[in-house]
């Protein structure tokens, strides 16, 4: 039997769903003081209009339920589901105010994208965009990137509702013992490393030359699309823009950071500097990259158009990572991508946005540790096919300590491969459908689901409506990681039908 | 359990292996595009009609044109190389220019986006944009001092006339696809545009507030007296 969602459920979800409009509603202020310190007037009242609206409805569901009780786990899912859709409605009110998109479809998928750390960007005229949009925007990242509820939980708006809603964000990690401490405790993380971060891609601006308002914004922004490896650039030559080594050195330590799991910073807090050598995450994704950037820098030296070994590892390190953290820095450009690229490293590149990075992280694609225990599963069914029948074979893995690697944790991991593998093949196939090359769809299609942003030419806001809608959901789906999206999606199919099942099942009886 | 277990592994590595198999299919396939492109390419340059239907060398084509009708610039846009005549074309065309145009001198106009970041050895690189694309371009400190906007929210940027050489992936800047400036010169100066609002939101806003704040009072009076 499905689950369905109760006139009950509807409310309490309704409510939690108008607290957090509202509490968008009051980020929204940060981007109003930037544009009143820097005399954007038009934009400022663009975000005053978005703050009142997104308070509007967010009161008005506030009111389908005045005292709700702890979220069950089929409400927090619905809640954390819809979360990213309803948020993104508001959040994109005062993006396309600004001018800067063709159609509202566009400024809700710049947040989208944003909210998923994807990166991909339909902004017309980025240049030109003001200090305050700009601001709107990598917060997204960082919201999306740190995770809404999370960062909800942190502030204590859920009041004592908790676990469920911190799993259904596609989390699992306890840091520390209970959840509003360790989502404070990835708070912190965040501030600390975006400090570090900020300080110094700021200092390297202003040694390129930058103005010092330019310098402190351009350093601050790109922190935060690398930390929350989401990819947004304030310039239209993304990161080519800086022509800078120490800046992309910089940005690729971020990026790592990142796409590092939160656990791992909690065990190097507890001092158990052993999980970083031992992690099947850590080592899975160490020779996982080693393997790429391998194979890419050879295919580069290969293709004959690249034959300096500066070149290839500053080009072909960054892009590898950049598109195994998910961020999506490019430092090709997209004629480079078809014309000095061989197909054979664009698809090293499709693999590396495909697998990502460590889950608990801020990273996305099928996430490194499902890759360790596709591994390690296949070779615990070669060695019973090997043994004799009645040997007991087990594998163990070290992942905040030592676990033996169950059935249950085996098919979890196929689970989400399978679905991860049918979005991208499912995706690829709509954009050769609409006539494509098949690279650039295949690659288009991994980078939305992986939530990387990476991109081969094909997103931009000319491409067919029903192209924009799918990396919509996949972008959505591979960030919630598919089954809380797609549960909430089967609860409000079959909700309107609460005795279809029951009726066939009294018939069958 | 068990077979539960394998059937949820046949159909995830049945699903993965389709993806990887259609992705190694695209490889030839981009291969063969990418053969016609300079198939094409060569048919071009030696005087025969073009047979490769690909989209992107059409593209290019098209950019170049366009880029010269759009700037009103010299109708003359063709067989540069032939010539050694510098070729007009737009930063869309160069944006998405095949290999064939790398070392050629090209001409183009954009407007001045960001700020002029540090280069090496006295030059600057400044980012000139038109109305899709952008290209870095290296150019002398002097041609910096020309620069009297720099294109962002509220400024039209300074629009400069560029000669210069392009790299698809140039040498001295590891694998950048760059312009160097030969010659640099003056279009228009840009200029800082009024911040025009429309009061309309202002209105619509503080209604929507005063709304916001009726709905939330009247949220605590029920809440309180549902209690």
């Amino acid at each position: 039997m499905w689950p369905r969602i109760s006139l009950e459920d509807l409310r309490v979800i309704l409510h939690y769903l108008g607290v957090l409009t509202c509490f968008l509603g009051i980020t929204m202020l940060v981007p109003v003081v930037v544009a009143l310190c820097l005399s954007e007037y038009e934009i400022a009242i663009h975000y005053f209009l978005g703050i009142s609206i997104a308070f509007l409805f967010g009161t008005l569901l506030m009111l389908f339920k005045f005292h709700p009780t702890v979220l069950s786990r089929k409400q927090a899912i619905c809640v954390t589901g819809l979360a990213w859709v309803v948020l993104g409605i508001f959040a994109a009110i005062p993006l396309y105010l600004s001018g800067h998109f063709s159609s509202t479809l566009d400024a809700y998928f710049e947040i989208i994208s944003g909210l998923t750390t994807t990166g991909f960007s339909l902004v017309h005229d980025v240049d030109h965009l003001s200090y305050a949009d700009n601001m709107w925007r990598f917060m997204m990242h960082f919201f999306g990137g740190q995770g809404v509820i999370v960062i909800a939980l942190g502030l204590g708006i859920f009041g004592r509702t908790g676990y469920s809603l911190y799993t259904a964000e596609g989390r699992s990690e306890h840091i520390l013992p209970d959840i509003k401490n360790t989502t404070r405790f990835i708070g912190k993380v965040a501030l600390i490393v975006t400090t570090l971060g900020t300080v110094t891609l700021t200092v390297i601006c202003l040694t390129q030359g930058l103005s010092p308002l330019n310098a402190f914004f351009n350093g601050l922004w790109i922190t935060l699309g690398s930390y929350n490896t989401g990819g947004f650039a304030p310039h239209s030559t993304s990161t080519i823009y800086y022509q800078s080594w120490p800046f992309e050195v910089a940005t690729l330590v971020v990026m790592l950071l990142g796409s590092t799991n939160f656990l791992l910073y909690g065990e190097l807090w507890k001092g158990r500097t052993k999980e970083l050598f031992c992690n099947i995450e850590t080592r899975t994704l160490f020779w996982w990259l080693a393997v790429l950037v391998g194979v890419f820098s050879s295919s580069l030296f290969a293709g004959g158009y690249i034959s300096d070994v500066g070149t290839v590892m500053r080009r072909g390190v960054y892009t590898i990572i950049s598109a195994a953290t998910s961020t999506g820095y490019q430092l090709f450009t997209n004629n480079q991508m078809h014309a000095v690229i061989s197909s054979g490293a664009f698809f090293v590149v499709v693999l590396a946005m495909a697998i990502g990075s460590c889950s608990g992280s801020t990273a996305g694609g099928i996430k490194t540790i499902r890759l360790g225990i596709v591994v390690k599963s296949c070779l615990v069914d070669l060695k019973s096919v090997l043994l004799p029948e009645t040997a007991q074979v087990s594998a163990t893995y070290y992942h905040g300590g030592k676990h033996v690697l169950t059935r249950e944790e085996a098919n979890g991991a196929m689970v989400v491969f399978a679905l991860f593998a049918a979005s991208m093949v499912l995706g690829a196939l709509l954009g050769i459908a609409y006539g494509y090359d098949a690279l650039s769809a295949i690659f288009e299609s991994v980078s939305a689901t992986g939530d990387t942003g990476l991109s081969a030419g094909i997103v931009s806001s000319s491409m067919p409506l029903a192209l924009e809608l799918t990396y919509l959901l996949q972008m959505l789906l591979g960030r919630l990681e598919f089954l809380s999206l797609l549960a909430v999606i089967i609860a409000l199919v079959m909700s309107p039908f609460p005795h279809l099942r029951t009726r066939r099942h009294t018939d069958y009886e | 359990m068990n077979s539960l277990r394998l059937r949820w592994g046949r159909w995830a590595f049945s699903l993965f292996a389709i993806a990887c198999a259609m992705s190694l299919l695209a490889i030839p396939v981009h291969g063969c595009l990418q053969a016609g492109i300079a198939y094409a390419d060569e048919s071009e340059e030696t005087g025969s009609s073009s047979t490769g239907a690909d989209d992107q060398t059409d593209e290019n084509a098209a950019d170049t044109s366009a880029g010269t009708a759009e700037d009103g610039q010299s109708a003359e846009t063709t067989a540069s190389q032939e010539t050694e005549m510098p070729s007009n074309i737009s930063i869309t065309g160069l944006a998405n220019a095949s290999p064939l145009l790398d070392g050629t001198t090209v001409v183009f106009s954009g407007e001045v986006v960001g700020d002029a970041v540090r280069g090496e050895d006295g030059k600057e690189w400044l980012t000139l944009y038109d109305s899709e694309s952008s290209v870095p371009v290296y150019v002398d400190e002097d041609d910096v001092a020309l620069v009297s906007n720099f294109g962002a929210y509220g400024v039209k940027g300074t629009t400069l006339q560029v000669t210069g050489v392009y790299h698809i992936n140039c040498e001295l800047h590891q694998g950048e696809a760059d312009v160097y400036a030969i010659a640099v010169s003056l279009v228009d100066p840009g200029e800082v545009e009024s911040n025009v609002y429309d009061p309309r939101y202002l209105y619509f806003g503080l209604l929507a507030t005063g709304f916001a704040g009726l709905l939330l009072l009247l949220y605590y009076m029920l809440r309180r007296r549902l209690r």
